[in-house]
């Protein structure tokens, strides 16, 4: 009955790690990754901004207006449209067209990006702006509780600079893409340490279960 | 301090905690100093005293454990809230220096009390209580790593706030031998939350099934209960460390894919 117990356990608990296994395998093959950071996408980022490869006609996705600019590094010829960070669906979309890794039109003109991750380091910080009212509100405030597509719920840094897509575009494609996969080296040390942990599991099985005594007649 | 249910909940389980090791540990002092000369009858009360003290020290333990899980699910919902972060090493920052010190701290504190909770089950399967002595020993070496758990975790969510922090791939750079640990496990690859989580539980099984055998060998009272649960600690191992070794297969599949999108 006892060993009923400890199987019955065992499984309960096996079953919940192999769910949670399944999830996020399914969460990590069912949502897209920004192409330049590796941050998963989610539905705001993905309403915020569509960047369209117009040579493979492919959607290219992306986290934040900095890794809107730093993919050009990779697909230099992108149709890009965007939501103001302040107004969000309120103001129309800013729509951006780069050609060879350069800058060919910004509709509206006024265009700013707000790079906060000049001084943080971090996509969380960066903004995009239609105008210089929302570019002051933005410094302001960070962000607008009442847009409900706020990608990033977070002050700006101070000084964060602020700057128009032709002077963002070089050093943003110049930081290119920054996700890389692990190295072989690191996988392969996992795997080490998984086998000597079950090498380790059928040893302390062995030493553990002794057999059980017989009676002879 | 950022007040949100989960950072509510891991205070209320900081202070619990505090309450009931206050409990305890004079009772269970009280305990070790009576026993080598207490008489047959007064040995039955300590016993009795012992039970309810027990179980009190398995609500504290199950308490702490289920902090320490609670703690990264906590440190992942902090993260849309601290400017800059963009993973849980941006929030330890946040919390620094108490954070990273209870990050290495919670990683221990299953094997740690898994280890009393197992003895004390041996203990409550035996006539006369032979572990009492030990386990009110064990329990009160065990009283500065509840204190620190506690501290540090009272200490973090207190000192936590809003704070502009860089995100990790400042430290973790694309030429860094290995990457953020926090992005790896909960963002690029969190197949391996399974895979720590099965390997983590056969490592505990063992180690407990050691501390079982060498109890067993020094008490011989309760060695038939002491060699059975030796027994099914060793198949917990090894089910855990297969369990490990199964999942580890796709997860490593997972971090070989590109990190393009699939839509």
């Amino acid at each position: 009955m006892k060993e009923k117990l400890i199987f019955a356990i065992f499984a309960v608990v096996a079953i919940v790690i192999i769910g949670i296994g399944v999830y996020y395998y399914y969460t990590y093959y069912g949502v897209p990754r920004c192409e330049a950071c590796g941050m998963l996408i989610t539905p705001e980022m993905d309403a915020n901004f569509k960047v369209i490869d117009v040579n493979t006609n492919q959607r290219v996705w992306v986290c934040c207006p900095g890794c809107m600019l730093r993919v050009v590094a990779a697909h230099p010829n992108v149709h890009i449209e965007a939501l103001d960070s302040w107004y969000g669906t309120s103001a129309p979309k800013i729509i951006i067209e780069i050609r060879n890794g350069t800058v060919v039109s910004v509709d509206p003109p006024t265009t700013k990006i707000l790079l906060g991750a000049a001084i943080t380091n971090s996509c969380s910080s960066n903004r995009i702006a239609i105008n210089d009212t929302s570019v002051e509100l933005l410094l302001k405030y960070g962000y607008n509780d009442k847009n409900p597509l706020t990608v990033f719920k977070t002050q700006l840094p101070a000084g964060t600079p602020v700057l128009t897509i032709d002077q963002a575009l070089p050093r943003l494609k110049a930081k290119g893409i920054a996700y890389v996969p692990p190295s072989m080296a690191f996988i392969t040390s996992i795997i080490v340490i998984g086998i000597v942990i079950l090498i380790v599991g059928a040893f302390t099985y062995k030493k553990l279960v002794k057999p059980t005594p017989t009676t002879t007649k | 301090m950022i007040w949100t249910p989960l950072t509510a909940i891991m205070i209320i389980l900081g202070f619990s905690g505090v309450v009931l090791m206050l409990y305890t540990g004079p009772k269970a002092y009280i305990i070790i100093k009576k026993i080598s000369k207490a008489s047959l009858e007064e040995k039955y009360e300590l016993e009795k005293s012992f039970y309810l003290i027990s179980t009190v020290i398995w609500v504290l333990f199950i308490v702490r454990i289920i902090a320490s899980v609670l703690f990264w699910a906590t440190n992942e919902s902090l993260i849309p809230l601290i400017p800059g972060a963009m993973c849980q090493f941006g929030v330890n920052q946040a919390g620094a220096p108490w954070s990273w010190i209870d990050n290495g701290v919670k990683l221990i504190v299953l094997l740690v009390y898994g280890n009393w909770l197992v003895l004390d089950l041996i203990n409550r399967r035996v006539k006369g209580a032979p572990l009492m002595k030990s386990l009110s020993k064990l329990f009160l070496a065990f009283i500065p790593l509840i204190i620190i758990d506690v501290f540090l975790d009272l200490a973090f969510y207190f000192t936590v706030s809003p704070v502009v922090v860089p995100c990790c791939r400042v430290v973790f750079t694309a030429e860094s031998p290995v990457p953020c640990p926090y992005c790896f496990i909960f963002h690029d690859a969190p197949l391996f939350i399974a895979v720590i989580s099965g390997y983590g539980l056969s490592i505990c099984f063992t180690i407990w099934g050691f501390v079982v055998k060498h109890y067993t060998s020094k008490y011989k009272e309760i060695e038939e209960v002491g060699t059975s649960v030796m027994r099914k600690l060793a198949i917990l191992a090894l089910g855990f460390a297969i369990l490990g070794t199964v999942v580890l297969i796709p997860a490593i599949i997972q971090v070989m894919s590109p990190a393009v999108p699939v839509h």
